[in-house]
């Protein structure tokens, strides 16, 4: 117990020598998985605002003042998250934040941001369950609800009739599944089998799908090792039917580790914006190849944009940047010219259809989505 | 200020629980691995009746049934497998409960977890939350300390001594064994109730072992069957760990020292407690 009483004393000191020092720069918070399974979607989202705010800093900053981020670890979970929103938004006085980026750090945080009036845009949560999540609360990462729209539009005008599907059992995948079912009705899926997070030998349940007939197989994976295995054991077991995913198997990491059993795979995504531009040459020359998605570091490189626009117009106050939020028309991004709906969800990002050529990903059609 | 009710609220709705498993493992040494089983099926049955009846009376009944019945068949499988076996089980209940959660998605949501939970009207401030939840967390404290001073407290102590010789004096070990597993689960559902005030999100990741290795860390480093040191370590380990967010370095080098220094705090406990953990039974 005096161990633990000197520990204790030891982090106190430390404390008080940590009392955030008050000057002249507008402190902005990031809230995003800097740990744990989910760190890939953190390192890289982190590393699009730091980039952002360089950029804007070099140019002498917003009016004059300099950003400063105020980075806490959300841990893709509901505790972790509420208590780093708790700090931004009481101890760090930051003026918005930029997170959370799984939606469950969005929505155990949204609450805290609504209630000090503190805008929060989210750079990666895509749960239909954030369209409702409060007034301050924006993301410029499009809706489940949306892409599985963009996916069922692109089954229909393939003449695609029967999907099998593997879903693990996280929040993302097993919300797209969830709209995907909605979208496409129950009978389109021949073969719905769900699966413990962090499983990687599917080689049983791809057995039991040789006895079904099915025109495309859809690994719904939170990762994509997931999604690599899935597709490897797919292509191991001599399935020759076509593959789908979303944008998580959007990702070289996939082709890394699936070599060839992804030729021809298939994703429905949001551009891997900034790919091939002068974006991802600034981005890897300063951070090295993104641990996910070059899009998801976009996406939080126009986060930081967009609301860095939005207090260079109206000020700090957060009544004052949701009302600018709101009233945008567009704001010209890595990601596309977007703005946000009554809701805060993002408007103007469009998807596409990528597919593995030659051990890389590229886009090959657009996708339109109409609401069904 | 905020941020202080919150860890205060952090500290308060969570005492309960360690205190209630500091009775059932620390002070009756039944190697229950399992208490975020009854946690997890505690809460989604107090939130999902909540958020479809909006009645909270109605609720708090639901979540306490539940939790209540699956404490039941925790205490029925204690008293019937030997100590190890009985780990073993809670485990696997454990699991099972966070498959049922997870897979029974018409009804619970599965991953997507409970967003939006609707607060109590007088619990709409932070202050008023934060008093509210170490106004009841003192009434457990008392309630337990007055438990473990009361004939109670002596039987389940000889009984986790040596259980032949307590039958023997006439300690029922049966009703022993239930009342602890029952006030557990009742703090558990005090937590779950309070948790859900406070963050109005609850998600099946929260009841993983990562959390358990928490409780268990907390009761280990307190001093097994120690309640002023179990309050004691839950409110520094609590500090400490939250407090940790505060040191000058970036999070994603903090993030993984964070989890270090835990380790090494649980390991510590263990290897200072070991004699406390696993005591060699009294011989005649």
């Amino acid at each position: 117990m005096k161990k633990l009483l000197a520990l204790s004393s030891l982090l106190a000191i430390t404390l008080a020598a940590c009392t955030p020092a008050s000057g002249e720069t507008i402190k902005i918070g990031y809230l995003g998985p800097l740990t744990g399974d989910a760190a890939a979607y953190g390192v890289d989202t982190l590393n699009g605002v730091r980039m952002k705010v360089d950029e804007i800093n070099a140019a002498g900053g917003i009016n004059g003042k300099q950003i400063e981020i105020v980075a806490e670890d959300g841990r893709c979970n509901g505790t972790d998250s509420s208590s780093a929103a708790q700090k931004l938004v009481h101890v760090d006085k930051v003026v918005a934040i930029i997170g959370g980026q799984c939606s469950g750090e969005t929505l155990a945080a949204a609450p805290i941001a609504e209630a000090a009036g503190i805008v929060m845009i989210s750079a990666l949560s895509s749960s239909p369950d954030v369209t409702t999540a409060g007034d301050f609360i924006f993301r410029d990462y499009p809706s489940d609800a949306l892409k599985t729209t963009a996916m069922a539009g692109y089954f229909e005008t393939e003449g695609v009739t029967k999907i099998a599907m593997i879903t693990e059992n996280t929040d993302f995948a097993t919300g797209f599944r969830t709209s995907l079912i909605a979208d496409l009705g129950e009978d389109m899926i021949v073969f719905d089998e769900i699966v413990d997070p962090g499983t990687q030998d599917f080689r049983t349940l791809l057995t039991r799908l040789q006895g079904t007939e099915f025109d495309y197989f859809f690994p719904n994976g939170q990762t994509p090792p997931a999604i690599a295995a899935m597709a490897q054991q797919f292509r191991e077991l001599g399935f020759t039917q076509p593959m789908i995913s979303h944008d998580v198997g959007d990702s070289i990491t996939l082709v890394e580790i699936a070599g060839d059993a992804v030729d021809g795979f298939r994703a429905i995504s949001v551009p891997n914006a900034g790919e091939g531009e002068p974006f991802e040459t600034a981005f890897t020359a300063k951070y090295g190849s993104p641990q996910q998605s070059l899009g998801f570091s976009a996406h939080a490189y126009d986060a930081l944009g967009v609301l860095a626009q939005a207090i260079g117009a109206a000020g700090t106050e957060g009544t004052a940047i949701r009302d600018y939020l709101y009233a945008l028309e567009g704001y010209e991004g890595i990601v596309g010219n977007f703005h946000f709906d009554d809701n805060g969800d993002v408007v103007g990002v469009p998807y596409v259809l990528r597919e593995v050529q030659n051990g890389t990903f590229v886009t090959v059609a657009d996708i339109a989505v109409a609401p069904r | 200020m905020d941020f202080f009710w919150h860890i205060v609220i952090t500290i308060a709705h969570t005492l309960p629980t360690f205190l209630g498993y500091n009775l059932v493992f620390g002070r009756g040494k039944i190697l229950h691995f399992g208490p975020y089983g009854v946690s997890i099926a505690g809460a989604y049955a107090l939130f999902l009746t909540l958020m479809h009846t909006q009645n909270y009376a109605l609720a708090i009944l639901a979540g306490l049934a539940v939790a209540l019945t699956i404490s039941l068949l925790f205490a029925f499988l204690s008293l019937r497998l030997t100590p190890d076996s009985f780990g073993v089980m809670s485990i696997a209940m454990h699991l099972a409960m966070i498959a049922v959660v997870l897979n029974f998605s018409f009804l619970t949501r599965g991953a997507l977890g409970l967003p939006s939970i609707p607060r109590l009207p007088f619990l709409e401030e932070i202050e008023a939350l934060a008093i509210t939840a170490i106004a009841i967390a003192i009434g457990f404290a008392f309630l337990f300390y007055r438990l473990e001073h009361s004939s109670f407290g002596r039987a389940l102590t000889a009984l986790a001594e040596h259980e032949w010789h307590a039958k023997s004096l006439g300690v029922n070990r049966t009703k022993v064994t239930v009342i602890a597993f029952l006030l557990l689960a009742v703090a558990h559902v005090h937590g779950n109730f309070f948790y859900g005030q406070h963050i109005q999100f609850v998600h099946p990741n929260d009841f993983q072992f990562s959390h358990f290795v928490f409780l268990i860390m907390v009761i280990v480093a307190g001093g097994p069957g120690s309640m002023r040191g179990v309050i004691l370590s839950a409110v520094l380990i609590t500090l400490l760990k939250e407090g940790i967010r505060f040191v000058p370095l970036m999070p994603d080098v903090l993030g993984p020292i964070r989890l270090i220094l835990f380790g090494l705090i649980l390991f510590g406990a263990v290897w200072w407690r070991r004699d406390a953990l696993f005591p060699k039974q009294r011989t005649v």
